[in-house]
C-alpha cells in the first residue's frame, strides 16, 4: 500500500483513542507498516507528531515537509554555489605616466584570465577601458597582462585611478565592431563541494507489560482514499522523545571527523563513532546582540542577500525561542517609536480586541517583510528554552531566561533548483528503524509468539535513524546569539 | 528635532576610568585590523571566505555593551556619528541603541581601523576609532592570535602591524645573538654535546660524530633560539646534561617527578637533583652514575 506525499493533507491526523484490541491488530499497527515502508512513512509521521507536538520544528520543516533524501551510503556530497565574484583586484601596479593619453593602450596586470576580452571594465571612481586583445601570461607567473583602451574618445583624458595593486575592477559588456565581429565566452564559477558523514541516533525504553488504556491513531493517505494504523501511546511518547533527541542533533551536532574525513572516536568495539554537522555548525555567518531593533534586522537582512544575484523574495525562517521571539516581537514595534510604547497611540487596533470593559490585549509580531522582497518568519524551537544547552548557558540579565532562549537562527529555506534549500538526508532503510526485544510480554503491535529474545519480566523497545540534516547554501543563513560579558 | 552637537575643542580621548585610554597619544595614522578566528578546514576556501561574520553588541550587564568610559566620553564623540545632538532630550535612548546596533563586519582579510590621532588629540578616522575602542572592550576579542586561537569563547583578535614589527624585530634580535653564541660554542665540541643533550634529553649524544652534534645544534638554534640560549647561560649544563645522559641510559630512573638512583630517591624535582649531583658528599655515588654510563654506552 503506497503512501501518499504528507504536505497540505487535509484528512490525515493522529489521535489518541481509547485501545481497542478488536480493531487495533498487528497488521494495521504502525510498527509492521514501518519495516515495509520506512522511507514513506517516516515523513508522514514526523509530519503528523510534529504537527501535534512542537519539540521539533527542524524535523517536521525538513522531513516533516517531505524536503527529504534517502540515500544508500553513509556519506553524501554536494556542490555548492557561492556569490559570483564580479571583481578582480590588480595583481601589480602600473606605475607609468598619463596612461590612455592620446587615446593610447596601456596594460593592466590582473591575477587571472577571468576578464574576457572584448570586454568593458570599469573601476572604483566609474572609468570605463575596453579590452583590446586577449590577454596574455605576464613573465614570472605574475598575472595576466591585459591591452586596454580608455573608452572616453577625448585625447587628452588619462587614467586617474585602478592602477595601483588592489585596486577593483569589474566588468560590463562586451562592446564588438559594427560588422564582422567574432563570438567570444562566458565565465562560469564551478561550485565547491562539500562532504558529509550521516549519524546514527538510537534510544531504548523499557516496559513493565502493565495494560495500557490508550493508543495512538494515525489516519494516513494512500492511494484514493486513508487508512487507520496505530501505536501504543506510551510508544508514541517515547517516539516523541527520540525524535526530540534527533532534533538536538539535527541542530548542535558537531563533526568527529576532519578534513581527511577519518574519525579517531572509536567505540567500545572499535567501531567509528560518526558524527555529522549540525545546522549550527553548517552556517558559517555569525554575529552576536544584545538588545534587537528593526534597524538591525533591516542590516542583517540585507546583508545576507545584499549583492547575491540570485537572491530575489527569499523565504527565511526564524527559528529561536522565548526570549528571541520577544525580541523580534519588541523590535518591531519600537520601529515606530523611541519612547516606550509609542506604538500604541499610533491609532492601530490590531492590537486591541473586545469592546467595553472587556478588552484585550493582542498583535505580536511573528513575521518581517524585508524592503528586498525577503519574508522572515518566526518559529519558536523549545529546545532553545528547555534543551540541554539551554539549561547550561549563561541567564539573560533583564528575564533571566537562558540566553539560548535570545538565540536567533536565519535559515533560508527557499528552493535553489528546484531543491529546498534545507534537507534531511536519510540512510535508506535506516529513516525510522525500531523493533522489540520481547521478554514476558510482547509490546503491542508486535508479532507474538512463544519464544521470546529475553528473560527479562518485560520487554524492550529499540529506535534508531540514521540520517544527517543538510543546507545546501552556506552563505544564505545566519546564527545570532545573544552574549554577555 | 535637536540640531547635532558640536564636539568640544578638546577631544582628546580622556584616560579610561576603567582601565588607561587604549589608544597611543602620539599623533599621525595608525591602522590596526579586528581580525577573525578560520571558520574551519572541511568548507571550500570561498565559502570561508565570503562568510559573514560580524562583531555585533552583547550585554553587560543589563546594558548593552559600550566601548567608551563614561557619558562624558560618549557626549564628546558620539555626536558627530549620529543623526541626534546631546541636547536630544533622547539622548540617552539614542546612545544605548548606537551601542546596541553596533556591527563591525570582519571579512576574510581582517577589518583595518585607523585609531591614529591628529595633532590635536582627535580621533583621524572617529568611526573607526569607536569601533576600535568597542572592539577593546568585547568579550569576543582576544588580544593576540594566539589567545584567541586557544580559546573557545574568542573570535577575534585585533592585530596591530606596528607591534608586530616590534616582536618580530625582538625575534630578528634573538636570533642575531643565537648565531654570535653558536660561533663560540662550536670551538668547544664537548660543551656543544652538553646543550644538545640538555635541549634533546632522549638522545644519546655521545653516540653521535662532532658533526652531527654540530648539525643538529644549528638546527636547533634557528629554530627554538630562545631555548638555545636558555641552555648556553645555564650555569648547570654540564651537570644537567649529565643527569638527562642518566636517565636515557637508565642509570637513573626518572618516576613522575622524582629522581632516583639505586633505589635511593635523589631528588624530588630536577632541580633538587641537580643540587644533589653537585655536593662535594656524594661526589662518589655521581663517579659511581658515570661508570655505570659509560658501561651502558659499550
Amino acid at each position: 500500500m503506497p503512501f501518499e506525499s504528507p504536505v497540505g493533507g487535509t484528512n490525515i491526523s493522529v489521535q489518541k483513542v481509547l485501545y481497542n484490541d478488536t480493531a487495533m491488530t498487528d497488521m494495521n499497527s504502525l510498527s509492521n507498516a514501518m519495516l515495509s515502508k520506512p522511507s514513506q512513512l517516516s515523513p508522514l509521521i514526523t509530519f503528523l507528531a510534529g504537527r501535534d507536538d512542537r519539540r521539533f520544528p527542524l524535523s517536521f520543516l525538513s522531513e516533516g515537509l517531505n524536503n527529504v533524501e534517502s540515500i544508500d551510503n553513509l556519506e553524501y556530497e554536494y556542490r555548492i554555489q557561492t556569490r559570483k565574484l564580479q571583481t578582480r583586484p590588480l595583481h601589480s601596479t602600473n606605475s607609468n605616466s598619463n596612461l590612455g593619453l592620446g587615446n593610447s593602450e596601456f596594460e593592466l596586470v590582473f591575477p587571472d584570465k577571468w576578464f574576457i576580452f572584448p570586454y568593458v571594465l570599469v573601476n572604483g571612481e566609474g572609468e570605463q577601458v575596453r579590452i583590446m586583445a586577449q590577454p596574455e601570461a605576464a613573465p614570472g607567473n605574475n598575472g595576466y597582462i591585459y591591452r586596454v583602451r580608455l573608452v572616453n574618445p577625448s585625447p587628452t583624458a588619462v587614467l586617474t585611478t585602478g592602477f595601483t595593486a588592489g585596486d577593483l575592477w569589474a566588468s560590463l559588456f562586451a562592446p564588438v565592431g559594427v560588422d564582422g565581429s567574432r563570438g567570444n565566452a562566458a565565465n562560469w564559477q564551478t561550485p565547491g563541494k562539500v562532504r558529509n558523514k550521516l549519524t546514527t541516533v538510537r534510544m531504548s525504553y523499557h516496559m513493565s507489560g502493565n495494560a495500557k488504556d490508550y493508543a495512538m491513531e494515525f489516519t494516513l493517505p494512500v492511494k484514493g482514499g486513508f487508512t487507520k494504523k496505530w501505536m501504543e501511546y506510551e510508544e508514541y511518547q517515547h517516539m516523541l522523545s527520540f525524535k526530540e533527541q534527533c532534533e538536538l542533533y539535527y541542530w548542535y551536532g558537531q563533526r568527529t571527523y576532519g578534513v581527511d574525513g577519518i574519525v579517531p572516536m572509536l567505540d567500545e568495539n572499535g567501531q567509528p563513532v560518526v558524527i555529522g554537522p549540525g545546522l549550527l555548525e553548517q552556517i558559517t555567518n555569525q554575529e552576536t546582540y544584545s538588545v534587537m531593533t528593526e534597524t538591525q534586522l533591516k542590516n542583517i537582512i540585507g546583508d545576507l542577500f545584499y549583492g547575491m544575484t540570485d537572491a530575489s523574495q527569499k523565504n527565511i525562517t526564524l527559528y529561536t525561542g522565548t526570549g528571541g521571539a520577544r525580541e523580534f516581537d519588541e523590535a518591531l514595534k519600537n520601529h515606530f517609536g523611541s519612547t516606550v510604547n509609542s506604538w500604541k497611540s499610533s491609532g492601530e487596533t490590531r492590537f486591541i480586541n473586545g469592546s467595553g470593559r472587556s478588552l484585550g490585549f493582542t498583535g505580536y509580531f511573528k513575521s518581517y517583510e524585508h524592503i528586498d522582497g525577503h519574508t522572515v518568519n518566526v518559529v519558536k524551537v523549545p529546545l532553545f528554552d528547555q534543551g540541554a544547552l539551554a539549561a547550561a548557558r549563561d541567564k539573560h540579565p533583564v528575564t533571566g531566561y537562558s540566553l539560548e532562549s535570545y538565540r536567533m537562527v536565519f535559515v533560508d529555506q527557499s528552493s535553489y533548483d528546484g531543491m529546498n534549500n534545507l534537507r534531511l538526508i536519510n540512510k535508506a532503510g535506516r529513516e525510522h528503524m525500531r523493533w522489540c526485544v520481547a521478554g514476558s510480554v510482547v509490546p503491542r503491535g508486535f508479532e507474538s509468539t512463544s519464544a521470546r529474545a529475553s528473560d527479562v519480566d518485560g520487554a524492550s523497545v529499540h529506535m534508531l535513524k540514521t540520517a544527517g540534516i543538510s543546507l545546501m547554501r552556506f552563505d544564505t543563513s545566519l546564527d545570532i546569539q545573544c552574549i554577555r560579558s | 528635532m535637536s540640531e547635532t552637537a558640536q564636539a568640544p575643542e578638546k577631544a582628546e580621548p580622556k584616560s579610561a576610568k576603567n582601565g588607561p585610554a587604549p589608544v597611543n597619544k602620539a599623533s599621525g595614522p595608525h591602522v590596526v585590523y579586528l581580525r577573525r578566528k578560520p571558520i574551519g578546514g572541511h568548507l571550500p576556501k570561498e565559502v570561508q571566505a565570503e562568510a559573514i561574520i560580524t562583531l555585533g553588541s552583547i550585554f553587560e550587564f543589563n546594558q548593552p555593551l559600550r566601548g567608551l568610559n563614561d557619558e562624558a566620553e560618549e557626549r564628546e564623540l558620539l555626536p558627530p556619528l549620529m543623526s541626534v545632538g546631546i541636547q536630544d532630550p533622547h539622548w540617552g535612548t539614542h546612545v544605548r541603541n548606537f551601542w546596541a546596533q553596533m556591527r563591525i563586519k570582519v571579512g576574510f582579510t581582517g577589518k583595518p581601523l585607523e585609531i591614529g590621532l591628529d595633532e590635536n588629540g582627535k580621533p583621524l578616522n572617529l568611526m573607526d576609532y569607536v569601533q576600535y575602542r568597542f572592539a577593546k572592550r568585547h568579550r569576543l576579542v582576544a588580544e593576540t592570535e594566539a589567545e584567541m586561537l586557544n580559546s573557545p569563547i574568542k573570535r577575534f583578535y585585533i592585530m596591530d602591524p606596528a607591534k608586530e614589527t616590534l616582536k618580530e624585530n625582538v625575534n630578528v634580535q634573538l636570533g642575531k645573538r643565537a648565531d654570535r653564541e653558536f660561533i663560540k660554542l662550536s670551538e668547544d665540541p664537548e660543551r656543544m654535546r652538553d646543550v644538545l643533550q640538555v635541549l634533546s634529553p632522549m638522545i644519546r649524544t655521545m653516540s653521535l660524530q662532532p658533526s652531527e652534534v654540530e648539525n643538529a645544534l644549528f638546527k636547533l638554534k634557528s629554530t627554538e633560539a630562545r631555548k638555545f640560549i636558555t641552555a648556553i647561560e645555564d650555569k648547570t649544563l654540564s651537570i644537567r646534561a649529565d643527569l638527562y645522559r642518566f636517565i636515557s641510559a637508565g642509570v637513573v630512573l626518572k618516576v613522575g617527578t622524582s629522581y632516583s638512583f639505586h633505589s635511593d630517591t635523589i631528588g624530588n624535582s630536577e632541580e633538587e637533583t641537580l643540587i644533589w649531583m653537585q655536593n662535594p658528599r656524594n661526589a662518589a655515588s655521581v663517579n659511581a652514575m658515570r661508570n655505570l654510563y659509560r658501561d651502558a654506552l659499550r
